[in-house]
């Protein structure tokens, strides 16, 4: 077991020192290999003496970044971002890969902003990440919707108890006068007796009137939906891609093409032939969506 | 949402709409429909003014993993079986919107309808 651990150690330290010769651009390959493995801390290694050799190549600091992302050590993660960002202010990656590290910190309101930056950035450079960046936009802007809701909903509520205690506050206190002057002014039993009915009555229907009021808000959030004209008619659900066919009809690509290729070459509303070089993307419809989703953070999907 | 396939989406969808706004003499069966997604089962009440006028049935719909691009498999269950030339006594139901001329813009709701309607236009037992 001895002689093994004694290898072992040899085996590092000869490694270590083999490397120790290795230029930047070299340790990042060795990185590279290492993150290929999925050995996130020895690529971490790696690209740290890299940039320790060589501490202005952006791409060293988002390579570890990544590590740092798979290793869940979000904070390490934004500080290399942060640094790439630094260097190059318009690396996609940085700004895609800060913004998840955010989302998973729970700062949605900084993550949707460097996640919007990567997409912007992504589309201006014109590189292809696919739905990646888009999906975890949608996440972080719904997780940043549900987040202000719940703070609202807290506020509301205290709001409600405040009111409550000074409309209770405020009957306790003319019962009190009231209460007094019958005894001081020596008022009549009976008129007494009407003026705190009437404060208790005033009391309580304000009471009703403030609760109605807090209902009705509550109730008009919960009533929240996307409406069916946004939704395409196959999946029901909100629009991304909408495109329109020679029918007019609208739908989302992705479900067009597939019902195309699956089910037959119609059109599923009108039944008339459609064919997919026949569709045409629906730009009017797409501005409405994103206009809806701007004012409607919580129809976000994912 | 999170979690759910495109079909179990959709699914979730039309049985919240059933649920809110059901069609006249049609109810979903919710609670079990809630269990399990892909099988559904809907109380049906033959049309007034109809030779089904006053009868109550059972529709069960079975959904594929490819629902909506594959139509769902739809069959009348239970102990009363509507009596109507397209439609077997094992509850069977002979319609071209469930196997031919199926479309993804179909719907469960688009389907009841078009079965009360061929009840209803049958003019003779």
């Amino acid at each position: 077991m001895t002689s093994f651990l004694s290898y072992l150690l040899k085996m590092s330290k000869s490694h270590n020192f083999t490397t120790n010769n290795l230029s930047d651009k070299e340790l990042k390959d060795e990185g590279n290999r290492y993150f290929g493995l999925r050995q996130y801390e020895e690529a971490i290694n790696c690209y740290t003496r890299a940039i320790i050799k060589n501490p202005v190549i952006p791409s060293y600091f988002t390579n570890r970044a990544l590590c740092y992302l798979k290793l869940k050590q979000y904070v390490h993660c934004c500080d290399d971002c942060r640094k790439a960002l630094e260097l190059e202010p318009s690396l996609v990656k940085a700004q895609f890969f800060l913004g998840q590290a955010l989302h998973e910190i729970n700062h949605y309101d900084e993550a949707v902003k460097h996640l919007q930056r990567a997409y912007d950035l992504s589309r201006e450079q014109n590189l292809n990440y696919g739905d990646d960046i888009a999906c975890q936009l949608r996440i972080a802007k719904k997780k940043r919707w549900a987040e202000t809701e719940e703070k609202r909903i807290a506020q509301e509520i205290e709001l409600l108890t405040y009111l409550n205690r000074l409309i209770t506050e405020d009957a306790e206190k003319e019962l009190g006068s009231i209460r007094r002057d019958a005894e001081t002014k020596r008022l009549d039993g009976d008129a007494v007796q009407e003026a705190v009915m009437r404060i208790e009555a005033r009391r309580d229907r304000s009471m009703a009137e403030l609760n109605d009021l807090f209902v009705a808000i509550d109730e008009r959030r919960r009533k929240r939906e996307v409406p069916d004209y946004l939704c395409g008619k196959i999946s029901f659900e909100i629009l991304r891609d909408p495109v329109i066919t020679p029918s007019g009809i609208t739908y989302e690509r992705k479900n067009i093409e597939e019902h195309l290729q699956k089910v037959g070459h119609f059109d599923p509303v009108t039944r008339v032939k459609l064919s997919a070089d026949q569709l045409i993307p629906n730009f009017a419809m797409k501005e409405v969506v994103d206009n809806f989703l701007q004012e409607n953070d919580w129809a976000y999907e994912y | 949402m999170a979690g759910l396939s495109p079909s179990e989406r959709r699914l979730q969808k039309e049985l919240m709409s059933l649920m809110k706004e059901p069609p006249p003499g049609m109810e979903v069966d919710s609670d079990k429909a809630e269990q399990n997604l892909n099988l559904w089962t809907i109380h049906m009440k033959g049309a007034e003014g109809t030779l089904y006028d006053g009868e109550e049935f059972q529709l069960q719909f079975k959904f594929g993993p490819k629902y909506p691009f594959d139509s769902p498999e739809v069959t009348f269950v239970g102990n009363n079986i509507p009596v109507h030339p397209h439609v077997y006594s094992n509850g069977h139901i002979c319609l071209s919107i469930l196997t031919d001329d199926w479309s993804p813009a179909l719907s469960v709701q688009s389907v009841c309808l078009s079965i009360v309607s061929m009840l209803s236009s049958c003019k003779e037992k």
